[in-house]
């Protein structure tokens, strides 16, 4: 049987499109014995890199090329309540075919040109412009017409001389024109025709070959495949339907039946013979057919390594890394770079030119230190020198010398920024400006960022403040070049909560049940749906749960899983920046992104593969909020800080750290971090570095953490394994933390230099190498000397260590912000907190920062028209110095309103504001509602009190009155006060708001309380059971039990060592952080309560880990409101408020209530019985929500999505946030 | 001029004979028709989706089956002693299960 080669293939990077996945379709090709296939996205190349790999792997040889549309102007509709976006109009398209390196040159510029021009271009001549531009005799771009080219459509028509035009105008282009013929034997012979045909169909195929025999065109079969496997064909109906923002239906999907899949040589070749039947041909021809598209697929195979480049490497040209005027190229000129080929001697006279430049620059940074007349420099200079040499060797040096120059451009814009990762232990990276860490002062090595050994470029991250990052990387275009830079992509995939709204989308779900249905699921993969409603209680205790365990949802999460992991739209990469040589825009497409940088269909690990140097450009929003503090240091203390040169020995700073009072600070604030530095007790900035290695997922999960802090504390002596291994493991007590230990023990034991040992470390990461390792490490250590029981026991850490620990060098560049943040906080809280609260860099909510000032005597003032900036700022409080809330916090307030206020202020009255700022009307209402005004007009907690004192609510009133005196003109006659410039707003005897409606408005209008804490409604309650507070937990005993309570901030659900899940709870209870862990055994019964209420009751048992260590193994959680419910309800006796009554029944409330959730199972019953499309009414147990005695009603729709029938009606007495004001890990569902 | 008969499918179940899923005989009107020819083959498949979503929206179980409607329909020309007839005739695939449906007549060409 002869082969054939698929010349027309989507994969998922054809978005919402294509169903399979690159390595999928190269690895069914060898599955088939196919020795070519193609991969042809649709105005993606995207695919293409791991399509090659693949194809690779799989001995078979790619082919590359792309689907471009001919777009009309006319026919492109965008959808506005998708947010502009656009709705694929199924416009013409043809598929072009890179053969060689000029073809990959090709396609690369006209998919570019699709992006940068989109819809107002005209194919034909930008192929024609390229072809002249790229092409040779043997290299250039196939055009396949098929049917839906335009010369396609118009012979479906039958409007064979439209046809003829339009191939004669193809043919004019220089490129290899090739009509394509594709059936999926559509219902030709069902339907009416339309405009368009049936394209599909095994009549306009035979059609399609009659025309193409008539124009003595080549002609070649392909099947358009979508889809591996037949199964797969409802997928791309619902991509189809995604892809259209439509729900499905016959007119909206394009396949008629499943025949779009990836057929054997076997199949094709039945096609060919049905397709040469339909048009009389004879069965000669169908083979003749098939040799054709074979013929037509060798000559389009690349080289994965000449043509598209893969392990070659591409650094800016010395010139321009030296020279920094370079010119700014702008989008509609990305695709017509010119690219003028560096020969192989002039790149290597570059690099030469490349290591002097680099010498010189460090042997003058040596010189500006002082470090060349001194004992120590002769240690310097011989690492520099060491350093220099595998620089030399590898050919580096422009890259060190590209990065410098980002920093250094960085520098000069007055951004603060500071490398992290691997290259902090390079001397060449600290000499050059790049590292703030000295490595010989910590010990760190170059080998295990860079080494001989390996030849792909090192990679250096680089961080940046984040609200400046875009400027930095606009200061980068500007500097290099938009033909030699290009932000990465990022692919981002289906996973489950979007699988299910599209799926849900597409079927016309209501969107009410898909957003619950989703959200219900933590952040899982699409494929574990399925799994995560059987094993996890929250779900499997809801109605979705009952739903599943019926079969009901089947068919719907058959769907979900199916699109689990594919593409869904191309992004900017966070951070990911990619530079080279002019030969950039030949190498990779690129098109717009959101923030109008060019962008690479490469994504990270692409670049890499293709030799891009890729930087990473990370915004830290931590070096934002210290730039920030800095400044108002500065501001309001007249102190210019340069927290860069801050000694790593401050006593004040390692108090901080050491009593636990961590929250904002880097790296350091979370739960399990506040704990482990309560047991650590860090006392030098080594320390914090070692700190931060243990606190990953591998040391935790391999329980290195408990035999370090047992040596550290002294309770067992340290063990090192042998003596000749304790200078290495000294600074751990013994432990294996770090990546450089592993080398050089491997370095140690074995004699190999720490480049070798360095690829040691790297294959014990892999189980396949690791008996290839054993075998050379073994004979090796033996022959110096160690014992075998040495060696036995060495080998048993390494590997027990080879996915875990921590790289010394990434941890200490992780370290410097980690100690300036806690050092701010010491010495310059109020400016700390002002940075904090500015730019929100941690994981908890600002009003749990907020309190966090409170317990650390900062004083928090209310918004005030007067007095609030923009953002939260430093103000004079007494002798003291508090913080200020921001303008910014307030909800709906736009920049230009806030710009108004501040550029206006100060104000003598409302009357002031209203008419000198412009601001609408709902933002006034919305700033005298927060409290804005209070000060301005006097009004306090204690107007209430005051008969005839102004309120709030009187402000309220005037607004109205203003803006109906600036809707009449002036007119007074139709108002009901008297309002207006000038005039005072009258006290009408509107009550002031309480206290409980400032906090609510405070809440929903600032997302966090000011006036009062929350936990302070529930103190009645708290002093009643006995609540223990955070303030208090230290003088508790181990395995006491005790109640806690407070507002949810945080629940996490991280790897632990059990491999468990673990949901963690942090709480704030006005008196500091409390946390509490939840084990399995606590999750069946209390994990719906726990993820979806806000406050909460907690019972837990204490469990004392160190001095200052304390954990809360929790036994079961209330929803606070509930129980606050049930207390007050049961204290009003008919003698008068009785506590003890109130205590009791909570204690029977707790007793009775394990979870809220038992209604569902019959409410979903009785649904499902109903028949109905409409939800019915169930009946909730008592001491639900309300605790109430009786039956309380809830509206089940029949899917199990749960609906309050008072829904509308906010619940009273309690405060609900108006949002949601806690942090949630991806573990976390809601 | 041609006559749609797949309204009614119950009662036009065929006696087919095939090899490897391709018609090559079967009865119709008390007579036996031989194909002579294969005119056209195609593939159909149907709104699988209204059913899930029905079901999904009213609580009703999912069939997974009735949503699995591909049909491979030919188009034969074939002979019996009384004449000559041209017809579509169909066979329901599964992607889901191996078993296989009985032939129908669904079409009749004059």
């Amino acid at each position: 049987m002869s082969e054939f080669i698929h010349l027309h293939v989507a994969s998922g990077f054809s978005l919402r499109y294509g169903a399979a996945f690159p390595e999928r379709i190269a690895q069914r090709a060898a599955e088939l014995g196919m020795t070519a296939v193609a991969l042809t996205d649709r105005e993606s190349l995207s695919g293409a890199v791991r399509f090659a790999q693949a194809c690779v792997e799989n001995s078979v040889s790619p082919i590359l090329g792309v689907e471009i549309p001919l777009i009309q102007t006319d026919l492109v509709v965008a959808a506005p309540m998708f947010g502009g976006a656009v709705a694929d109009t199924r416009p013409e398209r043809i598929t072009v075919l890179a053969r060689g390196a000029a073809g990959m040159i090709g396609i690369n510029r006209l998919t570019s040109a699709h992006h940068a021009q989109g819809v107002s271009r005209d194919v034909v001549a930008r192929v024609a412009e390229i072809v002249g531009d790229v092409a040779t005799a043997d290299e250039g771009l196939t055009v396949l017409l098929g049917p839906n080219s335009d010369v396609g459509r118009a012979v479906a028509q039958r409007q064979y001389q439209r046809a003829h035009d339009l191939l004669r105008s193809w043919r004019a282009t220089g490129a290899e024109i090739v009509c394509e013929v594709v059936s999926h034997r559509s219902r030709d012979a069902m339907v009416p025709a339309t405009d368009f045909g049936m394209p599909l169909s095994t009549i306009a195929a035979a059609r399609m070959w009659q025309f193409a025999e008539s124009q003595h065109a080549p002609t070649v079969l392909t099947n358009a495949v979508r889809f591996i496997d037949p199964q797969q064909a409802r997928v791309t109906d619902v991509l189809d339907a995604t892809r259209r923002l439509v729900p499905l239906s016959a007119k909206n999907v394009d396949r008629t039946n499943g025949e779009g899949f990836f057929k054997s040589s076997e199949e094709m070749r039945t096609i060919a013979l049905e397709i040469a039947q339909a048009g009389g041909f004879e069965k000669s021809d169908a083979d003749h057919l098939i040799a054709m598209t074979n013929h037509y697929g060798r000559r389009a195979v690349i080289d994965p390594q000449l043509d598209l480049g893969i392990g070659s490497i591409h650094v800016p040209e010395l010139d321009v890394i030296l020279n920094p005027s370079r010119r700014i190229m702008t989008p509609a000129t990305w695709d017509r770079a010119a690219s003028p080929r560096r020969t192989a001697a002039v790149i290597a006279n570059e690099a030469a030119e490349a290591d002097v430049v680099l010498r010189q620059r460090c042997e003058s940074s040596l010189h500006a230190r002082g470090w060349t007349n001194s004992q120590r420099s002769q240690e310097m200079r011989q690492r520099l020198e060491e350093e220099f040499a595998v620089i030399r060797q590898l050919g580096f040096a422009a890259y060190f010398l590209t990065v410098a120059e980002v920093v250094s451009l960085t520098r000069e814009m007055g951004v603060r920024v500071a490398a992290r990762g691997s290259g902090a232990g390079s001397f060449v990276n600290h000499l050059l400006g790049i590292s703030v860490l000295n490595p010989m002062d910590h010990d760190l090595i170059m080998e295990r960022f860079l080494s001989p050994l390996r030849s792909s470029l090192p990679d250096i991250d680089i961080d940046v403040e984040s609200h400046r990052r875009l400027d930095v990387y606009a200061a980068v275009f500007e500097r290099f070049g938009a033909d030699r830079v290009a932000c990465v992509s990022m692919m981002d995939t289906y996973r489950v909560r979007h699988a299910i709204r599209d799926v849900g989308n597409a079927l016309g779900l209501p969107k009410g049940e898909v957003d619950a249905f989703a959200k219900a699921f933590p952040h899982i993969r699409a494929r574990d749906a399925r799994m995560a409603l059987q094993e996890l209680p929250e779900l499997r205790r809801s109605g979705f749960g009952a739903l599943a365990r019926t079969g009901q949802l089947d068919e719907f999460l058959e769907l979900v899983e199916g699109l689990d992991g594919l593409p869904r739209n191309i992004a900017l990469h966070p951070c990911g920046v990619l530079l080279s040589d002019s030969s950039l825009l030949d190498r990779t497409p690129v098109q717009g992104s959101g923030a109008d940088f060019p962008m690479s269909h490469y994504d990270k690990d692409d670049v890499e593969t293709l030799g891009f140097l890729k930087l990473d450009i990370l915004g830290i929003r931590m070096q934002s909020a210290m730039s920030f503090a800095l400044t108002e240091i500065q501001r309001t203390e007249g102190q210019q800080v340069d927290l860069d040169a801050v000694p790593f020995d401050d006593v004040a700073t390692f108090e901080l750290i050491q009593s636990t009072k961590t929250l904002g600070c880097f790296q350091i604030e979370s739960p399990g971090q506040r704990e482990l530095v309560g047991k650590f007790a860090p006392e030098t900035f080594d320390d914090i570095i070692i700190d931060i290695s243990l606190f990953r997922p591998g040391p935790v999960k391999s329980d290195m953490v408990t035999p370090f802090l047992n040596a550290r504390q002294g309770w067992k002596a340290p063990e090192f394994l042998h003596p000749r291994l304790k200078p290495i493991l000294q600074s751990t007590f013994g432990v294996v933390v770090f990546h450089e230990q592993v080398i050089k023990i491997v370095a140690e034991m074995t004699g190999c230099s720490l480049a070798e040992a360095d690829e040691v470390r790297r294959g014990l990461g892999s189980w396949e190498q690791h008996d290839v390792v054993r075998g050379w490490f073994y004979p090796e250590a033996l022959k110096r000397d160690f014992d075998l029981e040495v060696v036995d026991r060495v080998w048993d850490v390494l590997r027990a260590f080879a996915s875990f620990g921590f790289c010394k060098a990434h941890a200490g560049a992780f370290a410097v912000p980690t100690y300036q943040s806690a050092w701010l906080k010491a010495h310059h809280p109020a400016a700390f907190y002002a940075g904090v609260l500015t730019h929100d860099p941690g994981m908890y909510p600002k009003r749990l920062i907020l309190e966090d000032a409170r317990q650390m005597g900062v004083p928090v003032l209310g918004l005030d028209i007067n007095r609030s900036k923009a953002e939260f700022v430093v103000e004079n409080v007494g002798d003291g110095l508090g913080i200020r809330i921001g303008l910014s916090q307030l909800k709906g307030i736009s920049d230009a309103e806030v710009d108004s206020i501040v550029s206006s202020a100060p104000f003598v009255d409302i009357n002031d504001v209203w008419n000198r700022a412009s601001i609408s009307r709902p933002t006034m209402e919305r700033l005298v509602l927060a409290g804005a005004f209070d000060e301005l007009h006097h009004i306090s907690a204690a107007s209430r009190q005051r008969r005839h004192a102004t309120s709030r609510r009187d402000l309220l009133v005037h607004v109205a009155e203003l803006e109906r005196w600036r809707s009449t003109g002036g007119a007074r006659e139709n108002m009901l006060f008297e309002a207006g410039p000038g005039l005072v707003p009258l006290a009408t005897g509107l009550p002031e708001m309480d206290a409980a409606e400032r906090v609510q408005a405070e809440l929903e209008l600032l997302g966090m309380e000011i006036s009062h804490h929350i936990m302070d409604f529930h103190e009645p309650l708290m002093a009643a059971l006995g609540v223990t507070r955070a303030r208090d937990l230290l003088n508790t005993r181990s395995r006491q039990e005790v109640l806690i309570a407070g507002v949810k901030v945080a629940t996490q659900t991280p790897p632990v060592r059990s491999g468990k899940r673990v949901i963690f709870l942090t709480l704030d209870d006005a008196t500091g952080p409390l946390d509490a862990a939840f084990f399995e055994d606590a999750q069946g019964p209390f994990a719906h309560t726990l993820f979806h209420s806000w406050t909460l009751l907690v019972r837990g048992v204490i469990r004392r880990t160190g001095p200052r260590g304390i954990s809360i193994r929790a036994t079961g959680c209330w929803d606070l409101q509930a129980v606050q419910s049930v207390f007050d309800e049961a204290c009003r006796t008919e003698s008068g408020f009785d506590v003890s009554a109130g205590q009791q029944a909570v204690w029977d409330f707790m007793d009775s209530v394990s979870d809220v959730a038992d209604y569902e199972d019959e409410g979903v019953e009785e649904a499902a019985a109903s028949r109905s499309s409409r939800p019915v009414m169930s009946r909730r147990r008592a001491g639900g929500m309300g605790g109430t005695p009786g039956a309380t009603r809830v509206l089940v729709h029949p899917s199990g999505f749960r609906q309050s029938p008072w829904a509308d009606i906010a619940p009273a007495g309690g405060i609900t946030p108006p949002t949601k004001l806690w942090h949630t890990s991806p573990g976390s569902p809601g | 001029m041609s006559k749609n008969v797949f309204q009614r499918p119950d009662s036009l179940e065929l006696h087919m004979i095939d090899r490897d899923g391709i018609p090559e005989s079967f009865r119709w009107h008390d007579h036996r028709y031989v194909v002579q020819r294969i005119v056209m083959h195609w593939v159909e498949s149907g709104p699988w989706w209204q059913n899930l979503s029905r079901s999904f929206f009213t609580g009703e179980f999912a069939d997974a089956d009735a949503g699995d409607v591909t049909w491979h329909i030919w188009r034969v020309e074939a002979q019996s002693m009384g004449g000559i007839l041209l017809a579509d005739v169909a066979q329901r695939v599964s992607l889901f299960s191996s078993s296989s449906d009985p032939w129908r007549m669904i079409r009749v060409l004059d």
